[in-house]
């Protein structure tokens, strides 16, 4: 018997409408683990370099960890993979919420779907059963009514659904897929690819349950846990502001991506913290699946002219980012808005709010005029312009059809100096965290498999002092204080150390927020967590070779795919000094940069070009 | 000196914020948090007169120092 994990893969061919078990022997689970691991593991199998992401040959990888399901905090994750319609890289986003562990309880490890649906299809996977329903009237639908409609015509109100909306169904690259409304897995263009295969939705519904290797002591620990996670702040403000609770801090620091990121200050900040969320439109803290953190929010706003639905639960604070202050909105009800009416169309908040912050700054700047917004008047603060134009997106009409091709290709039409402040990487548009104030955070960026990303790495400004949180880090090989600006081998150690483990943590379904060092659930504890769970004893040196061998999986996926060294650069604006705030005249040093981004190549045992040695892919099993 | 600290971190304390205290010396902002039994001061993020600065440096009565969680990612 497996534990903590079921040992099968279900393969979906969408053209002929058939499936295939997969077994996974345990070698290869205690090997990858789940998450980033399997994806890149089928991916190199598949040969997706010889796969374009919009064709129906494309493929998508739904994965859970050997730690989903174990009914304590942070087991919740989904991480999906595709070949990117972004990037054409490796495309991976990852959610919390409450699918992945259904998955698990049906008793699979994962999905791979392949082909193309003649019609629109939504699936319905109950345990051993597979059925391919006719998405044809939800075609167009929003998540919400499309949502509702799946589990009236199932009859189970205890489904758990991922989705797409009308984005996805008309191929936004930046389409996402959405968890029971109100998760996502937003990045690298998961829905797109969803769309194209006309697959509208993903209905599960699990009773086989999960096995376990000791199940009283992992029990144990787990209510352990629950009792004490309020008297540490890191989890406690967690649950009290969510993940808005730090706005503030990083407002204060100069560091709150404001006005397409030429300002690290917004004025009108304070309007948009977790603290003032939950003073004004809060009006519930949810979780994710047996989490007691809670650090997602539902919100509500019930204006004769705005209306906010709480099905969608509420505004995190990549979303609070990129619909406030990037786009220099300081209006948290509209805010709100914006993300009722991402998650019901389906787009990624990131991407969708730093497009509009990019026309905004070539419209004030004078790049384009109304003659290409279609007499929007797009200036920095236009609240009424960013609503009507996320709904233009996704309809693609107006200057709603330049903004849905995303940052960088729009840079490419309007001209040569709006690369200036042209803010993506590998095609993936900015997540809310400016790496000026803190430099690995730049580094993460730029090496990310999946262009600019936050979930692949930790933050500098964890461990700037002596306390509990380096003492975590010290696990993990991180014995000295981190300097937010500094660059150097160091720095790149630092950021290479804490990646491995975020690498691991994607790989196993563990949210990062959960154990230590970013959460407070002590790294030891966790590990026991595992072992009781799958009776392995993984010590933390053997989880960073694991994350670390997640990490080189998809750089060389990357590589496979034409995404090379010359891709591995930050965007020009964040060479350029930071006009306000805390931090005014604070700029990325190039040279110094570029530096560093050698160190963690080294670090990493990749050559001078980034292409890792032969010698770090027999060490890490990779070689075959 | 003046100290705005945030609610997550004067868990386990009667303390509200603002919070004033009186300095005769330059003190490190450890000592200041030590001081006023602040538990939690490893997770905090510190400002002085709106700059960053660490546990170790020195404030001085005239200062206003805010104290925030400290923010990694999200």
């Amino acid at each position: 018997m497996n534990n903590g994990y079921c040992g099968k893969i279900l393969e979906i061919d969408l053209t002929h409408q058939k499936t295939k078990i997969i077994e996974i022997s345990e070698p290869i689970m205690r090997k990858y683990m789940g998450g980033k691991g399997l994806i890149a593991y089928f991916m190199k199998e598949d040969q997706l370099e010889k796969v374009d992401p919009w064709s129906d040959e494309n493929v998508i990888y739904y994965m859970t960890g050997v730690m989903t399901g174990i009914p304590t905090a942070g087991t919740s994750r989904l991480i999906m993979g595709t070949r990117s319609p972004m990037t054409n890289g490796f495309g991976m986003s990852e959610s919390g919420g409450f699918v992945a562990t259904e998955l698990k309880k049906a008793g699979w490890d994962g999905l791979i779907v392949r082909g193309k649906s003649k019609n629109p299809v939504y699936l319905y996977i109950h345990n051993d059963r597979v059925d391919f329903c006719d998405a044809t009237a939800l075609w167009g639908k929003g998540t919400g009514e499309a949502h509702d409609k799946i589990l009236e015509a199932l009859g189970d109100k205890h489904i758990k659904m991922s989705q797409i909306g009308p984005a996805g169904e008309r191929l936004v690259p930046y389409a996402c897929v959405i968890n029971d409304l109100r998760h996502a897995c937003g990045r690298n263009g998961l829905g797109a690819v969803m769309g194209n295969k006309h697959l509208k939705a993903i209905a599960i519904r699990g009773t086989k349950g999960i096995s376990f290797d000791n199940r009283t002591e992992m029990m144990a620990l787990s209510k352990w846990y629950s009792g004490q996670y309020k008297d540490n702040p890191l989890s406690n403000g967690l649950y009290l502001y969510g993940t808005a609770g730090g706005l503030g801090n990083m407002n204060q620091t100069g560091i709150l991506p404001t006005r397409n990121f030429r300002e690290g200050y917004f004025e009108e900040g304070d309007n948009l913290t977790g603290q003032r969320m939950a003073e004004t439109i809060l009006i519930k803290r949810e979780g994710c699946f047996a989490c007691p953190v809670r650090c997602k929010r539902t919100v509500e706003v019930k204006k004769e002219d705005l209306h906010v639905d709480p099905k969608f639960g509420g505004p995190e604070y990549e979303t609070i980012g990129a619909m406030g202050s990037v786009c220099g909105i300081g209006n948290l009800e509209v805010v709100a808005k914006a993300h009722e009416r991402c998650n019901d169309l389906g787009i990624d908040t990131i991407s969708a709010g730093m497009s509009i912050a990019f026309g905004m700054e070539c419209y004030e700047e004078g790049y384009i005029d109304q003659e290409t917004t279609m007499g929007v008047d797009l200036r920095f603060g236009n609240e009424k312009a960013l609503l009507d134009l996320i709904e233009d997106i996704v309809e693609q009409k107006g200057f709603g059809k330049w903004l849905a091709q995303g940052v960088r290709a729009m840079s490419q039409a309007f001209g040569e100096e709006t690369k200036a402040f042209a803010l993506h990487v590998k095609g993936q548009e900015l997540p809310m965290h400016d790496p000026r104030g803190k430099t690995g955070v730049g580094l993460g960026y730029a090496v990310s498999p999946t262009g600019a990303d936050h979930m692949q790495g930790a933050h500098d400004t964890m461990m700037v002092s002596q306390g509990p949180v380096l003492e975590q880090g010290k696990l993990l090989g991180q014995m000295e204080t981190v300097d937010v600006f500094g660059y150097g081998r160091e720095k790149a150690q630092y950021y290479g150390r804490m990646e491995k483990w975020w690498s691991f943590l994607n790989m196993a379904g563990v949210c990062f927020f959960i154990p230590g060092p970013r959460g407070s659930f002590p790294i030891e504890k966790f590990l026991d967590l595992l072992e009781y769970a799958t009776g392995w004893k993984i010590p933390p040196e053997e989880a960073l070779l694991i994350g670390e061998r997640g990490i080189t999986q998809s750089r060389c996926l990357n590589l496979t795919f034409g995404l090379d060294e010359t891709m591995d650069v930050l965007p020009e604006r964040l060479y350029q000094p930071l006009r306000n705030g805390g931090l005014k005249g604070k700029a990325i040093d190039r040279e110094a940069f570029q530096d560093m981004r050698q160190a963690y190549y080294e670090y990493m045992g990749w050559d001078d070009k980034g292409i890792p040695t032969q010698e770090t892919l027999r060490r890490l099993g990779l070689d075959d | 000196m003046v100290i705005e600290i945030s609610d997550v971190l004067l868990q386990g304390t009667n303390l509200e914020s603002p919070i004033q205290v009186a300095l005769p010396a330059p003190i490190t902002i450890r000592e200041v948090m030590i001081e006023l039994g602040i538990q939690h001061m490893g997770y905090g993020t510190y400002f002085v007169n709106g700059q960053l600065k660490k546990l170790e440096d020195l404030v001085e009565d005239q200062d206003t120092l805010m104290v925030l969680p400290i923010f990694g990612g999200g």
